[in-house]
């Protein structure tokens, strides 16, 4: 593949399967080179046979999908996906081959001589917090779940690749290192320079990694839109309902105070209360209580906003939460 | 006569019994491996031809084997180690071609499918993933076959092939129990010792871990 991140196209794409189920309906929406999509929807919307779409382990019946303008259907399907990171739903490692083995699959079936492929191992075990020295050696059946998932990504990004197609990687892992693969993932392809889309079923996990979100439902595009979008704009009742329950919670936690300020109507009187508008929303709310300000002004890129009313902040929060 | 002088008098003959029978069963189950183990590799990619020829095999292994043998000394004209080792070699098929199309289609989905997303080729699916995992299973039919055919060759000295199971016909026709065990006990011996090989080569062949 090229050395740049490719821009992943989705043009009026439909997929029935030979029986009969239309897994994907006139779907059309791109992922920008560079960023991170996050794909959600309900079980059997149609994720995995998207991404699947990408590598050619599916065809469309209608419509097409492109990497960089070019059709993925004018590529060899084998080239293709040895130059796509995959991580399936399930994992899918060897079970009789090495941890190291499995991560040095892409490089071996590319043809690298045995001391690239190695480096190339050692350093994606390193990228995936998996260290060679200690994990390299082991069988899939002698690490534990979590460990898997990260033997099942660094075997995606072993071959350096500039896509990476990850369906549910981090589904078996507790809350607690499930966050913290978050941020390492985020902070991983953004060093190397790859599109990624992410399939997850946690919205909160979506809000966490991703620059854009994809909301399909029964294999149509529900909404696209950034997660700020997503949770304060949903675009109807489906979209809502994705993020209705933990909507407040969200909101509190990843948007900015200034995401909010622009959305809020002014109020009357004035107010010395002023706030960054960085902040996450929930830290400035506990800045305005202790304040004993009801009013409050928001500093945004220079200029100044409001003044607001505190009560506005949670009527728009709150907002189609109900 | 002493069961050691009754030994010491064949001896002989139970080493050459004892070779012609194992002549008898190593043709006939190389014959069938060197068949049944690229057709079943080969029968994966047609699953509906795949079932026709098990079917098949099927029908043969119901034939009693007295009968087959009978059978095909009729159809090829001929007796001795023509129609045994068809025989014989008909009925091995089944297990080897069997537990091999099995075998292959054990390998776990998601296996299959991280193989083929991450760019493997077919061939390279069958070979590095499916061909290895599937080695229990593979291994386990050449031991029924194996067996089997070490057995069943007793009956092959009917048809003039010669082998232990002439000890076991001339013991039957001169009711002499000794006789009789001096057929059965090499062949019972040689069966569990080839079954034990075929163990030990398939856990040497069978990668650590598991499908
Ligand atoms: N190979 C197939 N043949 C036929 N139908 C299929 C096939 N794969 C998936 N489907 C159907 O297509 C629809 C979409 O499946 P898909 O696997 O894309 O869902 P998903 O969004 O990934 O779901 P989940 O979140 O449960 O993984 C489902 O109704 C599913 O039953
Ligand atoms: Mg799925």
């Amino acid at each position: 593949m090229s050395d740049r991140a490719p821009e992943v196209a989705f043009a009026g794409v439909s997929l029935r399967y030979p029986n009969g189920v239309q897994a994907l309906n006139d779907v059309t929406f791109s992922v920008p080179a560079g960023s991170i999509c996050a794909l959600m929807g309900g079980s059997g919307s149609g994720k995995t046979t998207l991404l699947k779409l990408v590598n050619r382990m599916e065809r469309t019946s209608a419509g097409d999908v492109s990497l960089d303008g070019r059709p993925v259907d004018s590529s060899d399907p084998v080239m293709l996906r040895r130059s796509i990171g995959y991580v399936i739903q399930e994992g899918g490692l060897f079970p009789h081959w090495t941890a190291e083995r499995n991560v040095g699959l892409v490089p071996r079936l590319l043809g690298c001589d045995q001391r690239t492929s190695d480096e190339l191992v050692t350093s994606a075990m390193d990228l995936a917090r998996i260290p060679r020295a200690e994990f390299g050696r082991r069988r899939p059946d002698q690490l534990s779940g979590g460990q898997r998932q990260r033997v099942a990504i660094a075997r995606a990004i072993a071959a350096r690749p500039r896509l990476l197609l990850l369906d549910e990687p981090f589904g078996a892992l507790d809350p607690a290192i499930r966050a913290e693969m978050q941020d390492e993932l985020r902070a991983l392809v953004k060093r190397l320079g790859c599109t990624v889309i992410l399939v997850t079923h946690d919205i909160a996990e979506a809000f966490a990694v991703a620059d854009r979100i994809v909301l399909i439902d029964h294999g149509r595009l529900v909404q696209i839109g950034s997660p700020v979008e997503i949770a304060l704009a949903p675009s109807d009742a489906v979209a809502a309902a994705f993020t209705a329950k933990q909507a407040l919670e969200l909101r509190l936690r990843h948007l900015r105070l200034a995401d909010v300020a622009v959305n809020l109507p002014t109020c009357d009187g004035t107010s010395n209360t002023e706030l960054s508008g960085e902040r996450a929303v929930a830290d400035a709310l506990g800045a305005i209580a202790r304040s004993g300000d009801e009013r409050f002004t928001v500093l945004h890129q220079g200029r100044r906003l409001g003044p607001f009313h505190r009560r506005a902040v949670w009527d728009l929060l709150q907002r189609g939460t109900a | 006569m002493t069961w050691s002088a009754f030994l010491v008098a064949h001896w002989a003959d139970l080493w050459w019994r004892f070779g012609e029978h194992v002549a008898l069963c190593a043709c006939t189950l190389s014959a069938a491996c060197l068949i049944a183990l690229p057709l079943g590799v080969w029968l994966t990619r047609l699953p509906r031809t795949a079932g026709a020829v098990l079917g098949l095999c099927s029908v043969v292994q119901t034939v009693p084997s007295l009968a087959l043998l009978g059978f095909l000394m009729v159809i090829t004209g001929r007796i001795g180690w023509v129609p045994s080792v068809l025989a014989l070699f008909l009925y091995a098929l089944l297990p080897i071609l069997r537990n091999t199309i099995v075998g292959l289609g054990t390998t776990p989905p998601p296996v299959r499918q991280a193989a083929t997303a991450l760019g493997m080729t077919a061939d390279q699916v069958l070979w590095q993933v499916s061909l290895p995992l599937a080695m229990p299973v593979v291994f386990a039919g050449l031991r029924t076959a194996a067996v089997w055919t070490i057995g069943t060759a007793t009956l092959c000295a009917f048809i003039g092939a010669g082998g232990l199971g002439v000890f076991i016909n001339r013991g039957i026709e001169t009711v002499d129990a000794r006789m009789v065990l001096l057929g059965v006990v090499p062949a019972a011996t040689l069966a569990l010792v080839v079954d034990a090989l075929f163990a030990w080569c398939g856990r040497r062949l069978t990668p650590p871990g598991g499908p």
